[in-house]
């Protein structure tokens, strides 16, 4: 592959004036893509550049997943494209700009009150449904794919892993990348038990962020060891106790469903899980 | 909660005869029956009991052997025995036939097709949802069956691999994928029909696949049982289906090759639900000497016909009240016990004491087999069940 010879920032310069956007600034770099803030007019969008390995199969899934969706929970892409970077074509997504900044922004100051929790849970419990009812696990559920728009409605961002359950191409380009975050990843991801990843892997990884969300702990934490934590996932070892005991004391009993290490013993439909968080809304709020 | 007759050779008289009345319906076998025997009979059925619940198994399981009447149903494929069984799109194709085939005959519900594999991986299993998923999608797309014909998800599940630690938890993770509701659960083992199962470790793992499954939300119904359907049902298995022959309680690899030497059709056997076993006719006189029958042979209508038999000064058949003795127990037994789990432990544990009792008094029976080893196994699987959760 040929040396770039543009900056991102020059290359998102570029297409903002191949495309008549007004470039901002940047706003985020992830793994493998930087994000920049852009105009069309009036309308504040998002400008994601891929800048690592251009790994077409990865930005094509994740266009084939976000043009299938069409939810208010679900980032909303609007337009995709290319740009000749020396030798290379670099793939750029253009989307619905989020400004209330990431989950993992949020919890900086603390857990979020229980009422919120439940909005979150609810509103990504119906994202989540809108992808199992195209077939389409995001697999990579974590806080920093949560963000905000400007009125606080969560949206579930970066499908870049997400896996349609009927391609059947997917496994060798999935094992290079890593089965997404570990700290968030089901055990059937973390060993790739690939006929057990579904909608409830998506579950799974929900209820460990809504679990640092609501009491800022990983159900499967004994001590301060990532690796550790990561590790009793994989072997699936139980949830702690003291997970149990205190996310019962909150009134989030469905998070205790939600991570459980097999999916059979997850909730088995995506409405059964939204009408336990509904019902959840009365308990302790 | 109900009971259906897992229909084989020879077994259509039996479905709306007025004392067998508790079962809810019928399981139909393509293999003894023709297509236009299966239109005709369900016509017959349907006149004489209006709500009968019909339930097709199209029968595709295993290729290479002698299938009957099979043979000539526009549903089977006539690549069958060459064709990739891995392939979704061969299984879509086959599913088209099938649902075309059953427009003639409007069952009320429509088992998968499904094939037995050398080995039950978990590859397999997949295989199986996505068949079921492709079958109640092409069901729901048929203007003639979509609001009458419910779609069953066929699960042949090795019963030996589930002792495997865990094992249930993994093959129930991938069976609770299936889209729909009912899923129709077959144990399959290499145990002989005649012989009772009795590997704990194996049946405690069918019975907890059960409950996963149904504390998920499926409506489970188990084909092919005996007297062992008190542990599926004490599992919270909605239905369970058995029929009038020993193979039609079992689904071994073999019992195809069974139909026409076995199955119980020769020997009658009396069902002594004290000791949850199936005894002969010397047996039961010797038995009777020292014990009390069970008290469920006084509304029995067909442990009377034998006894009568019995007692009767010339010997006279009575294979085919055994058969019936058999069916009437199981479908009485199903609606007193439910999914209640302490009246399904009582049922076992009283055969237990019996057994014990039986021992203690020194008492053989004259098939070897008949020692009471399995209720014993039983007993372990609900005791499992009782005190650790899944």
């Amino acid at each position: 592959m040929a040396e770039s010879t543009n900056t991102p920032e020059q290359l998102a310069r570029k297409i903002c004036a191949e495309r008549g956007l007004t470039f901002i600034g940047e706003v985020g770099a992830g793994a493998f893509k930087k994000t920049f803030h852009v105009k069309r007019d009036h309308d504040d969008l998002a400008l994601k550049l891929i800048i690592r390995g251009n790994d077409k199969a990865r930005v094509d899934r994740e266009i084939a997943a976000l043009m299938t969706c069409n939810h208010p929970n679900i980032c909303r892409l609007l337009e995709s494209g290319s740009i000749d970077d020396s030798d290379n074509s670099v793939i750029y997504l253009i989307e619905e700009y989020l400004p209330g900044g990431t989950l993992t922004e949020h919890l900086v100051n603390g857990c979020l009150r229980h009422e919120r929790v439940i909005h979150l849970a609810v509103k990504l419990t119906e994202a989540i449904a809108h992808l199992a009812e195209h077939r389409i696990t995001h697999r990579d559920i974590k806080p920093d794919n949560i963000m905000f728009r400007a009125d606080e409605t969560p949206v579930l961002v970066d499908l870049g892993i997400a896996r349609h359950l009927e391609a059947s191409s997917l496994t060798k380009t999935f094992l290079a990348q890593g089965p997404g975050t570990p700290l968030y990843a089901s055990p059937e991801q973390l060993v790739n038990d690939k006929h057990l990843i579904d909608w409830r892997s998506d579950q799974f990884s929900l209820g460990i962020t809504l679990t640092y969300a609501a009491i800022g702990i990983h159900p499967f934490a004994e001590n301060a060891s990532p690796e550790h934590t990561v590790e009793r996932v994989a072997n699936r070892l139980p949830a702690t106790d003291y997970f149990k005991t205190s996310i019962q004391e909150h009134g989030f009993d469905a998070l205790v469903k939600m991570v459980e290490v097999w999916p059979v013993k997850r909730f088995a439909r995506p409405e059964m899980m939204l009408a336990a968080w509904r019902d959840n809304s009365g308990s302790k709020a | 909660m109900s009971t259906y007759h897992q229909m084989g050779h020879d077994s259509e008289s039996m479905i709306v005869e007025a004392q067998l009345n508790q079962f809810s319906g019928a399981i139909l076998s393509p293999v003894n029956y023709s297509l236009s025997d299966t239109v005709a009979q369900c016509n017959r059925f349907r006149a004489t009991k209006p709500d009968i619940d019909i339930i097709f198994d199209p029968q595709l399981y295993v290729p290479s052997a002698n299938r009957g009447v099979l043979q000539h149903w526009p549903h089977k494929p006539n690549d069958i025995d060459t064709a990739d069984h891995s392939s979704l799109e061969w299984w879509k194709a086959t599913t088209i036939k099938i649902i075309d085939v059953c427009q003639s005959f409007r069952p009320s519900g429509l088992c998968s097709p499904a094939f037995l594999p050398r080995t039950f991986d978990d590859a397999y299993y997949n295989l199986l949802v996505d068949i079921g998923d492709v079958t109640a999608e092409q069901l729901k797309n048929n203007a003639e069956l979509k609001d009458g014909t419910r779609p069953f998800l066929t699960a042949l599940v090795g019963l030996p691999d589930l002792g495997r630690s865990q094992r249930y938890l993994q093959v129930g993770s991938i069976l609770s994928r299936y889209g729909g509701k009912d899923v129709y659960l077959v144990f399959v083992d290499e145990e002989k029909p005649r012989n009772e199962r009795a590997d704990s470790g194996a049946l405690e793992g069918a019975a907890r696949l059960i409950r996963v499954l149904s504390h998920s939300g499926f409506r489970i119904t188990v084909g092919f049982t005996s007297s062992e359907m008190v542990l599926w049902k004490a599992a919270g298995a909605a239905n369970v289906a058995t029929g009038k022959f020993f193979n039609l309680r079992r689904f071994t690899r073999g019992r195809w090759d069974e139909e026409e030497s076995s199955g119980g059709r020769n020997i009658p056997y009396w069902f002594e639900p004290g000791l949850l076993a199936f005894i002969r006719e010397a047996d039961v006189r010797r038995y009777m000497k020292e014990f009390q029958i069970d008290s469920s042979h006084d509304v029995n209508p067909f442990s009377q016909a034998i006894l009568e038999k019995l007692d009767a000064p010339e010997q006279k058949a009575w294979v085919a009240d055994s058969w019936r003795q058999f069916l009437y127990w199981f479908a009485h037994c199903e609606a007193t016990i439910g999914n209640d789990f302490a009246k399904c432990s009582d049922v076992v544990s009283k055969a237990v004491d019996t057994w014990h009792a039986v021992k203690g008094a020194k008492l053989r029976f004259e098939e070897e087999r008949n020692n009471g080893d399995w209720v014993r196994a039983w007993d372990i699987v609900l005791n499992e069940l009782d005190r650790r959760p899944d």
